[in-house]
């Protein structure tokens, strides 16, 4: 973890050493420092399960313009402290790129913070264009997670803890080659995973996968796609493996009058050495299409697939429909509604046959110079009358964006969301309101100015409430010299539970450098 | 339906794949030398010295003419189609503008240097090419330094539309998207998996970051293994975009168990009847599956609850 950090620091370092004689750069090099108060119970407030106390130094918005087109752009948060969040990439379009990264996460799972994981993540990958229509492609990453969790549904009063101390390890490596609306492209993928308390478990999975898409010679309204993937998870101990073999074909249609025709079929066989079968799937999918760029468009379709299985087999239908409408330039309205019913064909199956159905609606309107505003809603149903078994989701946003050019930039929004989970022989309902707003100012005698706040309420069967309160102050002493404090609170509460409660206070008080060179 | 056959299967699918992807390609053009690109792109400047400027710094900055490291030849000819006729006469409507086309044409200008499984799914299994998005819903050349040209260089920028899953994200439990250690496109990649949803299905979306939990097991719970396009696995319990309770679970406690099962007559009178909350998670910990027996009970059930179970003489004729 160290040594990928100081290659990737000392990386983005000797890079822009290198491109210090030419060009220019921008960005913002921010010291310091950050307070936290907090009491309660340190597992219940997500949002600080990451922040550390301490002195920080970050590298931020980072973009070096070579002559030659080439560009380095960089991200380092907090470098010195545990949560640092780093990536860096150098490239030129066309030519090369090279993206690295590093990020760490706790999580909290006891009152005092004395369970904790921690997972830390490093990649790299690189892709090359040794000629124009060739990419070469691979990369790699390391990713680990080590620390202690608690059952969830511990009947021990203070939990039970489990240690945990695994990693992974990801490659990948292919070529693709693209020429004129045609592309060939071949992976390899491959993840080990290793865990250092139980090495029963340790697994290899592999992927080789290969597609391909071209345009009908002749008939370049058609364009044809196709692909074969096998994929394997093996136990490294048992050699217990998982496999699966997956074809697809698609056609596109463009036809006159903006029509448009799709389709598309899948078929799948999936082993695993656990049950001594397959399961096959067989995918069936066609979409009809209409769109006027100015006022709006259509989508119809239908999707037939097949699940079989040793005794058991199922099918599904499902027809969807989504259509769009522009009555003035500014607004556009969506709507869609998809709807599957999957029954079950031979022998049995625990959930029975399933219905699901969903459906979405928005609306936007964008004032010109002033703002937009933006309104969603969606619906799920789910049934499994076999089993005396629904769910039913439904969420609605409103979402809106004020910009008064002299003075200040709002944005707020409101999400109420509602679902009832009936069981045969349980429920369970919850409803969510959720409230959030900020206000940012333009610049006034070098201050600018910003205050927010979100507010997350879940009711019925639940009873949490939480919110967050942020406001943050920049001076500006010269041009190129920023002093910035900023005070978030952060609050839980859940009311059935006597010990789940957490209040934080911090404080960030940053000294910003602007690069420009 | 057995296993043999498999190989027939899988030799199959191979030559279906060679087959299309062998198909010659008569017919397409060249694109334009580098000499022709550089040369008339630079006739368009005399005009529209902005555009040039505001492509600066971008991935789509035109080629230069002392630019001998581009391995892609970059100009104003290479989108707008048209553009002799806009030369003789230069007026507003005798020019393509790629952002004003429906997606099979604006993806036919794209995927001239563009075409990736992204670009190739637009055109068929992708939800956002279905719904009629364009590439310009997403992507603006003119005037973008964004990475990937995205219109909003914000890591949340799938926000913009998607308001309600983002949400979702600020319920009591998410995944780490706000403190950006997972973006969308983590899990939502949209290669050749061809799911509604473009994750990239049991096998890897979850898998990437949780394996202590993916099987295969001897004892497979069938709901994490459906190996099935629509649905089925972790998300049967969990909410992965944010959810009400602790860990990410659609519902508390039991909930998610009884979903599917009923409580058997004996653990109802005997667990919940003595006035001790039991939840199925403390007996049934390998849930996920298990190795070590079909009802996914804990291991060490025997010295974990020896005091509970057996001492108290409800088990005492099981051991």
């Amino acid at each position: 973890m160290k040594i990928a950090k100081t290659l990737l620091i000392g990386a983005l370092m000797s890079m822009t050493m290198m491109a210090a004689a030419t060009a220019a750069g921008a960005g913002d090099i921010k010291l310091g420092y950050i307070v936290i108060d907090e009491t309660g119970n340190m597992s219940v407030d997500r949002a600080t399960f990451n922040d550390y106390e301490g002195a920080s130094l970050s590298l931020e918005n980072f973009r070096y313009d070579f002559k030659n087109g080439m560009l380095l752009r960089a991200n380092l948060r907090n470098m010195t402290l545990n949560n640092r969040n780093l990536t860096a990439d150098i490239g030129k379009a066309g030519l090369f790129s090279l993206k690295l990264s590093h990020n760490q996460f706790r999580r909290i799972y006891d009152h005092h913070g004395g369970s904790t994981t921690r997972r830390h993540n490093e990649g790299a990958s690189l892709s090359f264009h040794p000629v124009r229509y060739v990419e070469i492609f691979g990369g790699g990453t390391n990713m680990g997670r080590t620390g202690s969790t608690t059952d969830l549904f511990s009947p021990s009063p203070t939990g039970d803890k489990v240690e945990v101390d695994y990693k992974q390890y990801f490659y990948n490596g292919g070529a693709r080659i693209t020429y004129r609306g045609m592309m060939v492209v071949g992976e390899y993928r491959g993840n080990q995973f290793r865990d250092n308390r139980n090495v029963n478990r340790d697994q290899d999975r592999t992927e080789s996968r290969f597609a391909a898409t071209v345009p009908v010679p002749r008939y370049d309204w058609i364009v044809l796609q196709g692909g074969f993937r096998h994929f394997e998870t093996k136990y490294k101990k048992t050699d217990f493996m998982i496999s699966s073999n997956r074809g697809w074909g698609a056609a596109a249609f463009a036809l006159p009058k903006n029509f448009s025709l799709k389709y598309y079929v899948m078929i799948d066989r999936t082993s695993s050495d656990s049950d001594y079968t397959a399961t096959d799937n067989l995918v069936h999918a066609l979409y009809a299409g209409f769109a006027n760029l100015r006022y709006g468009g259509v989508t119809i379709g239908y999707q037939h697939d097949l699940n079989d299985q040793y005794v058991k087999e199922y099918q599904g239908n499902a027809f969807y429909g989504s259509g769009w409408f522009k009555p003035v330039p500014q607004a556009e309205l969506r709507a869609e509604y998809g709807t599957r019913a999957e029954d079950v064909k031979e022998s049995v199956r625990l959930i029975g046959n399933e219905d699901i159905n969903r459906y979405r609606f928005s609306g936007k309107y964008r004032f010109t110079d002033v703002g937009n505003i933006a309104l969603k809603y969606e619906g799920k149903v789910r049934k499994n009358d076999d089993i005396g078994s629904k769910v039913t989701l439904n969420r609605a946003t409103i979402d809106c964006g004020v910009t008064l050019k002299k003075y200040a930039t709002l944005t707020a929004g409101y999400s109420y969301g509602k679902g009832d989970y009936e069981n045969s022989t349980s429920n369970f309902k919850f409803t969510d309101h959720l409230l959030y707003g900020d206000a940012t100012s333009q610049e006034y005698h070098r201050l600018t100015v910003s205050a927010g706040a979100t507010y997350y309420r879940s009711k019925r069967d639940l009873n949490v409430e939480s919110f967050n309160i942020r406001c943050s102050a920049a001076f500006r002493f010269y041009d190129d010299l920023r002093l910035e404090a900023i005070y978030n609170v952060h609050n839980f509460d859940d009311f059935l539970v006597r010990d789940e409660y957490y209040t934080a206070n911090i404080v960030e008080i940053n000294l910003i450098k602007g690069l420009s060179f | 339906m057995s296993k043999q056959g498999s190989a027939q299967v899988s030799r199959t699918l191979l030559l279906l794949f060679f087959l299309i992807a062998t198909i010659p390609l008569a017919g397409a053009s060249p694109p334009y030398s580098r000499d022709v690109m550089i040369s008339k792109s630079a006739a368009c400047l005399d005009c529209h010295q902005d555009a040039a400027d505001n492509l600066k710094g971008s991935t789509h900055q035109l080629t230069m003419v002392d630019d001998k490291m581009a391995k892609m030849i970059v100009g104003c000819i290479g989108c707008h189609a048209g553009w002799e006729k806009h030369l003789e006469n230069p007026a507003k409507d005798n020019i393509v503008v790629p952002a004003n086309l429906s997606l099979p044409k604006e993806a036919e200008t794209c995927s001239g240097c563009h075409l990736t499984d992204h670009q190739a799914t637009m055109l068929t299994t992708d939800p956002h090419g279905r719904a009629q998005l364009t590439c310009s819903s997403c992507h603006t050349v003119h005037g973008n330094k964004a990475r990937s040209l995205v219109k909003d260089d914000a890591e949340d920028f799938c926000g913009t539309c998607h308001t309600n899953v983002v949400a979702q994200f600020k319920s009591r439990s998410a995944h780490p998207l706000v403190t950006d250690n997972i973006r969308c496109s983590s899990c939502h990649f949209p290669d050749d998996r061809k799911d509604p949803a473009l994750a990239r299905g049991i096998d890897w979306t979850c898998q990437n970051c949780h394996s202590e939990y993916s099987g295969p097991h001897v004892f497979e719970h069938p709901v994490t293994a459906t190996y099935s396009f629509n649905g089925g696995g972790c998300t049967e319990c969990h909410n992965p975009h944010g959810s009400p309770n602790d860990r990410l679970l659609a519902q508390p406690g039991n909930g998610v168990c009884l979903q599917c099962h009923g409580i058997p007559a004996a653990h109802r009178t005997a667990h919940s009847g003595l006035g001790i909350k039991v939840d199925c998670v403390n007996c049934h910990t390998d849930i996920h599956g298990s190795d070590d027996n079909r009802k996914f009970l804990d291991p060490q059930l025997n010295t974990k609850f020896f005091a509970d179970c057996y001492q108290s003489g409800c088990h005492d004729r099981v051991r």
